[in-house]
């Protein structure tokens, strides 16, 4: 007959794997912890050393600016520069517009044909009004062949004639308004 | 058979009997707190200024590129044209230099100018603010002239009228030829004339630069207009070098002191 009774046996063992798991359950715990612990250190390092990084680049950030700030007389000057040669651009191509047509209608009829009126508007379309004079009606009859000529109407489409006078020293006027085509400084360009 | 009930919870038998549960539930009760109040607004700071760091980066990248831009500008050949441009589009109303232009293609054609009109309205000052009516970033003066020559001198006056500082062109003419009847061209022996209105642009745009803006880059077609502007003549204002009258004798007469003790040299002396 045994001499110890033993009647929590089933309770100690209960105890001792709850204990077992629970020992577990502690080393798990603080290897999280560790880990949290590691990553809470590592991100308020990495926090710090970003911090420096961004205020070294603020640094040079106002040093380059006190740089450019010293240069601004220059930078004004260029940005003035710029924007001028921008507007001479635009100005300078319709001009060249109007030359070009002056230029291709002084010689395209010939001798005793001079352009004497001119009106040129650049606001919105181009349009170039000229008054054609001629020594008498014989020339000014060539004007009129040569303004049916193809190679006049590829140059200049939108070409419109107007009246047609003669004055007391007999000379023939006809009224002509072009349309002038695109700036020729984008052709030349591209 | 009556249900065995549940013993009250024991809180020291469970700190007795549960001490490694317990502690556990301490440490994750750490781990929590560490992580919500340490580890996620550290990370969340981190990216915050590393994504800073990548703007401001960026932003640091522009400014010095302007700066590098703006060291090297000088010695681009477009720059020495600055003073050029500026001539031939000028940011006032160029009246003084339309008129010494004027003066000089009549010069140069040999035309002799009948009369001229214009009408330069409110001359801009720096006192008086600009109020434009212009095109926004352009306006213009208008000069009416009538001029009198040969054929030859007209067509020359007319050509060099737009090759001229500052920026102008004829908007109007009316010429006045007289044709000779043998050769059928325009009589060079005769007397001609024109009337012509000249539009001669200035430029209003105001403009404003900030630090991080790049500076503007010339296309391929500023380049080709600016090689065409290098063969404008640009027509400087005559500057006043001599003082003419007023006369140079001291009208008080003082005659010149000396204090006693005081050294003065003997150049200071003979300058005095």
């Amino acid at each position: 007959m045994p001499k110890n009774i033993n009647f929590v046996r089933d309770r100690q063992r209960w105890v001792e794997k709850a204990q077992s798991q629970d020992q577990k359950l502690m080393l798990f715990s603080s290897i999280a912890l560790g880990i949290i612990a590691v990553v809470g250190i590592v991100a308020g390092i990495s926090h710090f050393l970003l911090n420096r990084s961004l205020a070294s680049i603020v640094a040079e950030q106002k040093s380059t600016k006190t740089a450019i700030l010293a240069e601004q007389p220059i930078e004004e000057s260029y940005t003035v520069f710029a924007q001028k040669l921008r507007v001479l651009t635009e100005l300078f191509g319709n001009r060249q517009n109007k030359q070009e047509a002056l230029t291709f209608f002084s010689n395209f009829f010939g001798p005793g044909v001079i352009i004497s009126q001119l009106s040129y508007s650049g606001d919105n379309n181009e349009i170039l009004t000229f008054s054609l004079s001629a020594q008498d009606i014989f020339t000014m009859e060539r004007v009129f062949e040569k303004l049916k000529s193809p190679e006049l109407l590829s140059e200049y489409p939108d070409i419109t004639r107007g009246g047609l006078s003669r004055n007391d020293a007999g000379v023939y006027s006809l009224k002509l308004t072009v349309i002038l085509p695109e700036i020729v400084l984008e052709k030349e360009a591209s | 058979m009556n249900k065995k009930s549940k013993p009250p919870f024991n809180l020291q038998l469970f700190l007795h009997t549960r001490q490694s549960l317990a502690i556990a539930i301490g440490l994750i009760l750490a781990s929590l707190i560490l992580l919500l109040t340490v580890c996620i607004p550290q990370i969340k700071a981190s990216l915050e200024v590393n994504g800073s760091i990548k703007k401001e980066s960026e932003r640091l990248a522009k400014l010095k590129q302007k700066l590098s831009e703006l060291s090297n500008i000088t010695y681009q050949p477009e720059y020495e044209q600055i003073d050029f441009v500026s001539a031939t589009l000028p940011s006032h109303k160029p009246l003084l230099e339309l008129i010494t232009s004027l003066y000089a293609v009549t010069q140069k054609s040999g035309v002799v100018v009948d009369n001229f009109e214009i009408s330069p309205g409110l001359v801009s000052t720096s006192s008086a603010e600009y109020v434009g009516a212009g095109k926004g970033s352009y306006d213009s003066l208008e000069l009416k002239l009538s001029v009198g020559g040969t054929f030859d001198q007209l067509q020359e006056f007319m050509l060099l009228t737009e090759t001229v500082t500052p920026f102008t062109t004829i908007s109007d003419l009316s010429l006045n030829a007289t044709f000779d009847n043998e050769s059928a061209t325009v009589d060079q022996s005769k007397a001609s004339s024109a009337s012509l209105v000249t539009t001669t642009y200035f430029f209003t745009q105001p403009i404003s630069v900030s630090l991080e803006q790049p500076l503007p880059k010339l296309t391929t077609t500023d380049h080709i207009v600016l090689n065409e502007l290098s063969s404008y003549e640009k027509i400087d204002l005559p500057e006043q070098n001599t003082i003419l009258g007023g006369g140079s004798e001291d009208i008080f007469r003082v005659a010149k002191l000396r204090f006693p003790g005081a050294q003065v040299s003997s150049e200071g002396v003979s300058e005095l």
